[in-house]
């Protein structure tokens, strides 16, 4: 997993990475907001976690969430604030800039991981829930497809029905039209089992 | 025991080795509680027992209250459990030389409150605040030397440059610019575990945020004199 950092002190942001780094993860470290957003716009597979800086000259913490933000979709970044206790105050004004979490500064190793992999696992669960989305809004469309379709096959199988009353078992028409019956009847039974798998997939994969 | 009296009566009955006393407590606090244990006389063998005091607000205040009342060691609240560690290990380990610690205050004339102090302790938890505390930063780096090696020189090398800028930011009068380039010496010393440099660097922090330029530049001599001491100790060790 790649981790952005954003992190004006050259100390601070060496023990950040190295620590990341002995994780097994992935770090891509700027020194400032402006660094981390051309960072971001430039990968190709981009980091999904950041841990940002609050003070940092030019741009802030926050400021540089929001940017963030801007640029992409909600569910696709955890975004760490890492603050000095004295800023404690500003917490509220992080979060509302749209940070996810925040860590206090100087912070204990085992809380920046204890952070760190909450963060990956809210994002693997974001995912998920997101493929659990996606997947019910087909099943939804499958099941009103077939819904729609059931009209349409009704009138025909309606139809062939009053034709074939009119007609003798021995017209030659008989025969065809009764075949056409049958397969109408099997297109509405097959719809039917349709709808059926799609009603239990949905039940299963509401969130 | 949930109170000072209870702690007082249980000392008198059964040897302990050491007493972790809050501050704060109702009807006896921990001030109290701690003076009649020294006064239960030097025939009574509790009296000369190693009391740790734990206190929420770590004020320099406090620590000299926790002197007066003749308390050894001191913990801020919440307890870390390194730091409880570190503190049991110094009164109970009986090894007086084990320190990673290196104080900042002067050592030697220091009146303790018990003949008995371990050289470790005197200069650290009650006085000034550690120069460096290696232990921590080792801590940090969850034991891997080599990278303690890394950050140590990193932070040489980076931290005088900051300082200069504070410098010229200082005589340009630039007090904001002076603040944030303080505060970023702050993370850098509180990371690498110099409380001492920390100190002063959150003291010109505020000092530029409050635009009081001549606090900025009597305080920056002692900014460098807190370097140097981090320095000589980083390479001491």
């Amino acid at each position: 997993m790649k981790v952005l950092i954003a992190e004006d002190d050259f100390t601070s942001r060496t023990m950040l990475k190295a620590l990341l780094s002995k994780w097994g993860y992935e770090v891509v470290a700027t020194a400032d907001g402006e660094a981390a957003l051309t960072a971001m716009e430039e990968d190709e597979d981009p980091p999904r976690l950041a841990l940002l800086d609050w003070m940092m000259p030019a741009m802030d913490g926050p400021t540089l969430c929001r940017e963030l933000r801007r640029r992409k979709d909600r569910d696709f970044l955890y975004l760490v604030l890492l603050t000095s206790k004295d800023e404690e105050g500003d917490m509220a004004r992080g979060l509302e800039a749209g940070a996810d979490d925040y860590l206090f500064k100087p912070y204990e190793t085992e809380d920046l991981r204890v952070r760190v992999r909450l963060g990956e696992r809210t994002l693997a669960w974001r995912d998920e829930r997101r493929e659990k989305e996606k997947l019910r809004d087909a099943l939804r469309t499958t099941r009103s497809v077939c819904h729609r379709l059931a009209q349409p096959l009704r009138i025909v199988s309606g139809y062939s029905q009053l034709l074939l009353m009119n007609l003798n078992e021995s017209d030659s028409m008989y025969r065809s039209l009764m075949d056409i019956r049958c397969g109408v009847e099997q297109m509405g039974e097959l719809t039917r089992e349709i709808v059926e798998v799609a009603r239990s997939g949905t039940e299963t994969s509401s969130v | 025991m949930a109170e000072g009296r209870e702690a007082l009566e249980a000392l008198e009955a059964i040897p302990y080795d050491l007493v972790l006393m809050d501050c704060q407590m109702p009807e006896m606090d921990g001030y109290e509680a701690t003076r009649r244990i020294r006064e239960l006389g030097p025939d009574h063998p509790a009296s000369r027992i190693p009391v740790v005091a734990m206190t929420a607000h770590a004020m320099k205040g406090d620590r000299e209250k926790c002197l007066e009342a003749g308390m050894d060691d001191y913990l801020s609240k919440p307890v870390k459990p390194a730091r409880l560690a570190e503190v049991l290990e110094r009164w109970l380990g009986g090894k007086e030389e084990k320190d990673e610690i290196v104080g900042a205050g002067p050592s030697g004339e220091d009146e303790k409150p018990s003949s008995k102090v371990p050289k470790a302790a005197a200069a650290t938890d009650l006085g000034e605040p550690a120069v460096f505390d290696r232990r921590t930063l080792v801590e940090r780096l969850m034991g891997d030397e080599e990278l303690v090696g890394e950050i140590v020189e990193g932070f040489l090398q980076d931290v005088p440059e900051q300082i200069r800028a504070i410098r010229s930011s200082v005589e340009a009068g630039l007090t904001e610019e002076a603040g944030a380039q303080a505060h970023k010496i702050k993370g850098a010393a509180g990371n690498v575990g110099g409380p001492a440099l920390q100190e002063v660097a959150y003291a010109m922090e505020k000092a530029g945020k409050a635009g009081e330029i001549s606090l900025l530049h009597d305080l920056i001599p002692e900014l460098e004199n807190r370097f140097e001491q981090l320095r000589q100790a980083m390479r001491s060790q």
